[in-house]
């Protein structure tokens, strides 16, 4: 699921959502109840989540927990044992990434290289 | 560019839609489409129904196969007892009359002419094509799995879009009547891809909106085992009494 951010008025926030007790909009009680109904809400899911309250409404963001980059410790070793197809993916994973990595696309250019494509060697490498 | 070529699973269901219509079913390829996809229904004169759509790369598989799905489900009417949904001119002005009230000096009144109808023609049209496009989505899961991966990209997408319908910006904006229905609409598209994706964050916001009681009825509706010749007219109408839109609009033989 992509990232999401909405906001709504904390007067027509579903109070039957929150414990008794917490339900009167603009108090404290009721900004903590609607913090932790939405902090469960998007528990499964990972990634952050913020919720702020301002001029009577409640503005949520929710945004997935960024890829992880496979790093380059791991893809040096791969590279030196000339296990190139492993290498491959773990370096495009990279540049998908990180577009500008300087290494990923040095290396990616030189296994192009290696392999005789050498006009992608070139783009990569220039 | 070359167009893509539309995936094995399309012909299947066009296959499937010609068998149940007795006419052939064509997709075409048009540059000059606004919408994604489209269907022309046969006439007298042309004995072909047509799936019109735009290059959307290999999405388009999934845009054609969706028309194709809405399309089987009107050839199954019998001709004589197909109806085509119509404006009443009465509710569109009452939509006009609210926008000029609530804009007095602040735009013309042909701006909020403007605005007013397109408020109504927006609201119509997500009214006639949103319930049985739920049915399609799930006929569409059963008969073409294949295209699963872009059925779920395009729902959530349309959920994502849909969002801005709870800002404050747009309540201000927008005549009640026009905002709670299209507000209940999309609370069901949220609630129908959570569930048909196995997603149930997409509902979160409608559900902390109080709209998950009303959306979920919505869906109900479609799910309904229908009593008449016209399941698609049965939901508008179920959908519209829910809503408070009855009024809003007449069924007309083509």
């Amino acid at each position: 699921m992509e990232g999401t951010a909405f906001s709504i008025d904390e007067a027509s926030f579903d109070a039957s959502l929150l414990p008794e007790g917490s339900r009167t909009p603009g108090t404290e009680e009721f900004h903590r109840a609607v913090t932790d109904y939405f902090q469960k809400s998007y528990a499964g899911m990972g990634g952050q989540l913020s919720v702020v309250f301002a001029a009577g409404r409640i503005e949520v963001a929710w945004e997935p927990a960024a890829a992880e980059a496979p790093a380059m410790a791991s893809i040096g070793p791969l590279l030196q044992q000339r296990r190139f197809d492993e290498a491959r993916p773990l370096l495009e994973t990279l540049l998908q990434l990180q577009p500008e990595h300087p290494e990923a696309l040095y290396n990616l250019g030189v296994l192009a290289s290696e392999e005789g494509r050498l006009e992608e060697a070139r783009l990569l490498l220039r | 560019m070359p167009a893509h070529a539309l995936l094995p699973a399309v012909n299947r269901l066009l296959k499937q839609v010609e068998e149940a219509g007795g006419l052939p079913v064509m997709a075409v390829q048009r540059g000059d489409l606004e919408e994604l996809a489209t269907v022309q229904l046969a006439t007298q004169e042309d004995q072909t129904h047509r799936i019109l759509y735009r290059d959307a790369g290999e999405a388009s598989s999934y845009h054609v196969a969706f028309e194709a799905a809405l399309l089987l489900r009107i050839v199954q009417v019998p001709a004589e007892q197909r109806v085509i949904l119509h404006e009443t001119r009465q509710a569109r002005e009452k939509v006009v009359s609210s926008v000029e009230r609530m804009f007095k000096g602040q735009i013309s009144l042909a701006q909020a002419r403007n605005a007013g109808v397109q408020y109504y023609d927006e609201l119509l049209l997500r009214l006639r094509s949103t319930g049985p496009g739920f049915v399609a989505d799930r006929w569409l899961v059963e008969q073409a799995p294949e295209l699963r991966g872009f059925q779920a990209a395009l729902l959530q997408s349309h959920v994502h879009d849909n969002l801005f319908c709870l800002e404050a910006e747009v309540e201000r904006l927008t005549p009640t009547a026009v905002l709670q229905a299209t507000r209940a609409i999309h609370a069901a598209c949220a609630f129908h891809a959570a569930e048909l994706l196995g997603i149930s964050p997409l509902a979160i916001p409608y559900q902390a909106a109080g709209l998950e009681a009303l959306a979920k009825e919505l869906i109900a509706i479609t799910r309904a085992e229908p009593s008449t010749a016209d399941p698609d007219r049965e939901i508008v109408d179920s959908w519209a009494e829910k809503l408070g839109l009855t009024r809003w609009y007449v069924w007309k033989t083509p």
